[in-house]
C-alpha cells in the first residue's frame, strides 16, 4: 500500500476510534493489517543521492582547477584514497543492511571513480575518443547498480551509458556499437528488479540509440523500424505487466507515441513510408530482421503467459492483432507492388489508427479514465477531418462529415457517462 | 556473506586495475619515450570536467591530411613518420597505414571525413590542460591575428607504438606577423579585396637564423590552409637562385606579396580573382617559408604564416 493511502487509513482509523465506532484493539488490528513498507523513506534517499552527486561533482570540479603546484602523484593519491575509502565504507554498511546511507555512499563511489577517470585524462592530456571515458564510468556504474540493486545507481548508469551511446551515435556516426549492448543489459536489469518508470526510461533511451544507429547505417529515418521496435516494447510491456495499472504506467507514454505519431506518419505521409532497411546485407538490414525476430518472439512469449488481467484481455488481444497487422504490412512493404502502395496502404493504416483509437476509447470507458477517452475521441475526429476534408468538394458532404463526427463525440460522451452511472 | 559483499570488492579492484593500466602506460612513455617538439596553432576554451585547456592544432597533422588525400590513403589508424630538425621540432616525412619498424613516428586516428572530404585526423593530444587562467596567458603570448604571433611547441614523448604523451611546452624562437598592407576601410572600392600581403619573420633566439629568398620570393610558397599543400601558381621557381639572408637575434625579414600579380594567380587562370575561387573551396591560404627550392629537407626550419583569405581577413 502506498504511503499516502496508509496515512489516510491511519487518520481515518484514529477518527473512528475517537468517535467510538471501533475499539482500541480493533484500531490496532486494522493498522497491523497494513504495515509500512520497509525502506520506503524516499526523502532520506533523495537527500543522500543529492549529497553524493553534489559532493562527487565538487570533487571533479576541484581537480578541474588543475593545480599546477600539486604533483600529479599526489592528485592521483588523493582521488584513489577517497575512492577506496568510500568503497570500503559502502561495503561495510552493506554488511549490516541496505540503508539510504549505504546507497548514497555507493553513489559517491561511482562519482569518485568518474572523478578519477577525468583526473587521469587531465594529468596526461588525453584527448583520444572521449566517449571511452563515459564507457568506463558507465560500465562501472552499471556493475554497482546490478550489485546494489537500487534505482539511484541504475539511473546514474543509464545517464552515463546514454552519454556514451549518444556520443558514439551522434558524433562518431556509429551503427552497431557495444554501447547498445550495454544499454540492453541495463534494460534487462531494469526489467528484473527496477521500478517501472526506470524500465520505461531505459526502453526509450535504448530505442533512441538503436534508431540513431539505424539512421547512420541506412541514411534515412527508419519509421518502419520505429514501428517494429515500438511494437516490440509494447508487447514486452504486456508480457511484463502483472496488472492493468502496471502496464499502463509503463506504456503510458509509449502507446500515444506509437499510435499518434507513427501511425499518423504511415497514414498521411506517403513519403515517410520508406524502408528502414534494404534487402541488401547492410547492418540496418540485420537490425531490421533482428527487430522482426524480437517481435515474433514477444508475441510467442505473450501467448504462453497465463492471463494476468481478465478485464483487459479483449483489448490486449485486439491491440496485438492490430500491431501484428501493422508489422506484417510494414515488413512486406519491400515486396508490395508499387501500384498497390499508394492510397490503398494509406487507407489500411488509417483503419488501423481508427481501430486503435476506438480500442482506447473503450478501454478508457471501462476504466473510467476521462482524459484517455477525451484525447482519443478528439484524435478520431482529427483523423476524419484531415483525411476526408481533402476528398469532399461538396459543402453538403463536408457538413455531413461535421455532423457525423459531432454526433459520434456525443455518443462517446453519453457512453462514458452511462458507464460511470452504472458503476456508481 | 551476501553476494554484494563478494562483488563490491571485485568492482573496486577492477576500477583500480583500469586506472593503473592507463597511468602506467603513460608514465612509461613519459619516462622512456623519445622526446620531440610538435609545432601548434592554439585557441583557448574550457572543458566542464577538466577545466581550462588549450586546443592544439598541430601543423604536421595538416600536412598529413594533405598527404593522405593526395595518396588516397584511408585507414582508421595511421602512422606519421617524423624527422626532427636541429631544434628537435618534428617535421612530417610520410604517412603510412602500417606501423614502421624503424624511425620516429606518431600514431594518429582518422576514422571519419569532414565536409571537404579531408580525413579528420587526430593524434589524441589535441587538448593541453592547464591551471585555470593559465590558458589566457598562453594565448596572450601566442598573439592575436594581424599582430606578432609566437607558435607554441609541445614537448611530446613517443611510445614504441607511436602513442604520444604531452610532457610540457615551449614557445618558438621565431615570431611571425601576417597582415594585409591595406586597411579594409581604406580600400578604393568597398567590395574590392586587399592586394598586398605582408609576412614578417623575427628571430628572437640567441643564434642567427639563415633564410634563403629572392626578389620573386621563391623561398616562400602559397599553400592551402587546411592541407598545407602548395597552390599551383603561374610562376616557375625551379631555376631561381636564392640569396642567403642572415637574421641575427632581434632582426626581422619582411616579405611583401602583390596578390594581383599574375605570378600569384592560380595556374591556368588569368582572372585576378582566381585565388578567390580556390579560397572558397579551401578555407583560405597560408604562406610557408620552404627554404632552398631545389633541396627542401625535413631538417629545415619551416615557418608558417597565419591563415588569410583572398577576399580579406587574417585569422
Amino acid at each position: 500500500m502506498k504511503n499516502a493511502h496508509l496515512r489516510w487509513l491511519q487518520q481515518q482509523a484514529a477518527e473512528w476510534r475517537g468517535k467510538g465506532i471501533i475499539s482500541e484493539q480493533q484500531h490496532q488490528a486494522i493498522l497491523a493489517l497494513y504495515p509500512e513498507p520497509a525502506n520506503n523513506n524516499w526523502g532520506q534517499w533523495l537527500i543522500y543521492a543529492f549529497a553524493a552527486v553534489i559532493l562527487g561533482l565538487g570533487i571533479v570540479l576541484f581537480f578541474a582547477y588543475n593545480w599546477q603546484d600539486m604533483h600529479r602523484y599526489l592528485k592521483l593519491l588523493v582521488v584513489l584514497t577517497a575512492t577506496c575509502s568510500v568503497a570500503t565504507a559502502t561495503w561495510f554498511l552493506q554488511r549490516k543492511s541496505t540503508s539510504p546511507l549505504a546507497d548514497g555512499l555507493g553513489l559517491l563511489w561511482s562519482m569518485l571513480f568518474g572523478a578519477a577517470i577525468w583526473l587521469v585524462s587531465q594529468i596526461y592530456h588525453m584527448d583520444e575518443h572521449y566517449p571511452n571515458f563515459f564507457m568506463l564510468w558507465g560500465l562501472s556504474a552499471l556493475a554497482l547498480a546490478i550489485i546494489l540493486k537500487h534505482w539511484m545507481h541504475s539511473l546514474l548508469a543509464l545517464l552515463l551509458l546514454a552519454v556514451w551511446a549518444g556520443a558514439e551515435m551522434w558524433e562518431y556516426n556509429a551503427t552497431l556499437h557495444p554501447a547498445l549492448a550495454a544499454l540492453l543489459a541495463l534494460y534487462v536489469f531494469c526489467w528484473r528488479s527496477q521500478p517501472g518508470w526506470l524500465l520505461l526510461l531505459s526502453a526509450y533511451t535504448s530505442l533512441l540509440m538503436l534508431l540513431s544507429g539505424l539512421y547512420n547505417a541506412s541514411g534515412v529515418f527508419p519509421e518502419m523500424v520505429v514501428l517494429a521496435t515500438s511494437s516490440l516494447l509494447i508487447c514486452l510491456g504486456y508480457a511484463k505487466g502483472t496488472s492493468a495499472s502496471q502496464y499502463q504506467l509503463r506504456l503510458g507514454l509509449l502507446y500515444p507515441a506509437y499510435t499518434v505519431v507513427l501511425l499518423w506518419l504511415l497514414a498521411f505521409g506517403f513519403d515517410a513510408k520508406q524502408l528502414g532497411w534494404s534487402t541488401e546485407e547492410t547492418p540496418a538490414h540485420w537490425l531490421g530482421l533482428l527487430a522482426c525476430a524480437a517481435v515474433v518472439s514477444a508475441f510467442a512469449t505473450l501467448l504462453m503467459l497465463p492471463d494476468q488481467c481478465k478485464n483487459s484481455r479483449l483489448e490486449r488481444s485486439a491491440h496485438l492483432v492490430l500491431l501484428a497487422i501493422s508489422n506484417a504490412l510494414v515488413l512486406s512493404l519491400a515486396y508490395i507492388p508499387r501500384w498497390l502502395s499508394g492510397q490503398v496502404l494509406d487507407m489500411l493504416f488509417i483503419l488501423i489508427l481508427v481501430a486503435h483509437c476506438m480500442l482506447f476509447i473503450r478501454q478508457g470507458n471501462r476504466q473510467q479514465r476521462g482524459l484517455m477517452v477525451g484525447c482519443f475521441a478528439l484524435l478520431l475526429a482529427i483523423v476524419v477531418f484531415v483525411r476526408f476534408m481533402d476528398l469532399f468538394d461538396n459543402l453538403l458532404l463536408r457538413s455531413l462529415a461535421f455532423v457525423l463526427v459531432g454526433l459520434g463525440l456525443f455518443l462517446v460522451g453519453w457512453y462514458y457517462q452511462r458507464n460511470k452511472d452504472v458503476k456508481a | 556473506m551476501n553476494k554484494a559483499q563478494i562483488w563490491l570488492p571485485v568492482v573496486l579492484v577492477a576500477q583500480l586495475l583500469i586506472l593503473a593500466t592507463i597511468v602506467s602506460k603513460h608514465e612509461n612513455i613519459m619516462a622512456n619515450g623519445e622526446v620531440v617538439y610538435l609545432r601548434t596553432m592554439p585557441v583557448d576554451p574550457r572543458d566542464i570536467f577538466r577545466g581550462d585547456y588549450v586546443v592544439l592544432d598541430y601543423e604536421l597533422v595538416h600536412r598529413a591530411k594533405g598527404l593522405m588525400q593526395e595518396n588516397n590513403l584511408r585507414a582508421d589508424n595511421v602512422y606519421l613518420n617524423l624527422r626532427t630538425n636541429q631544434r628537435d621540432v618534428a617535421n612530417l616525412v610520410s604517412v603510412d597505414s602500417t606501423a614502421p619498424t624503424l624511425g620516429l613516428f606518431v600514431r594518429g586516428f582518422a576514422s571519419a571525413f569532414d565536409h571537404s572530404y579531408l580525413p579528420k585526423l587526430q593524434l589524441g593530444i589535441e587538448k593541453y590542460f592547464v591551471e585555470q587562467g593559465a590558458g589566457k596567458e598562453l594565448e596572450a603570448i601566442r598573439g592575436e591575428a594581424q599582430s606578432w604571433q609566437t607558435p607554441l611547441e609541445m614537448r611530446v614523448a613517443l611510445g614504441s607504438d607511436g602513442t604520444p604523451v604531452i610532457t610540457g611546452h615551449r614557445f618558438s624562437p621565431i615570431r611571425t606577423r601576417t597582415r594585409f598592407a591595406e586597411q579594409e576601410d581604406a580600400l578604393a572600392q568597398p567590395d574590392a579585396p586587399p592586394q598586398h600581403l605582408e609576412f614578417s619573420i623575427e628571430n628572437s633566439r640567441l643564434a642567427p637564423l639563415t633564410l634563403f629568398d629572392d626578389q620573386a620570393h621563391c623561398g616562400f610558397a602559397l599553400v592551402h590552409a587546411e592541407t598545407l599543400r602548395p597552390v599551383a601558381l603561374n610562376r616557375n621557381c625551379s631555376k631561381a637562385v636564392l640569396k642567403r639572408i642572415e637574421l641575427f637575434p632581434g632582426d626581422r625579414y619582411q616579405v611583401e606579396i602583390d596578390l594581383s600579380q599574375l605570378q600569384w594567380q592560380a595556374k591556368g587562370q588569368s582572372d585576378p580573382l582566381s585565388l578567390a575561387e580556390v579560397d572558397r573551396a579551401w578555407n583560405g591560404f597560408r604562406l610557408v617559408y620552404q627554404g632552398q627550392v631545389d633541396t627542401p629537407t625535413a631538417d629545415a626550419e619551416q615557418i608558417l604564416s597565419a591563415r588569410f583569405f583572398r577576399r580579406g581577413g587574417v585569422d
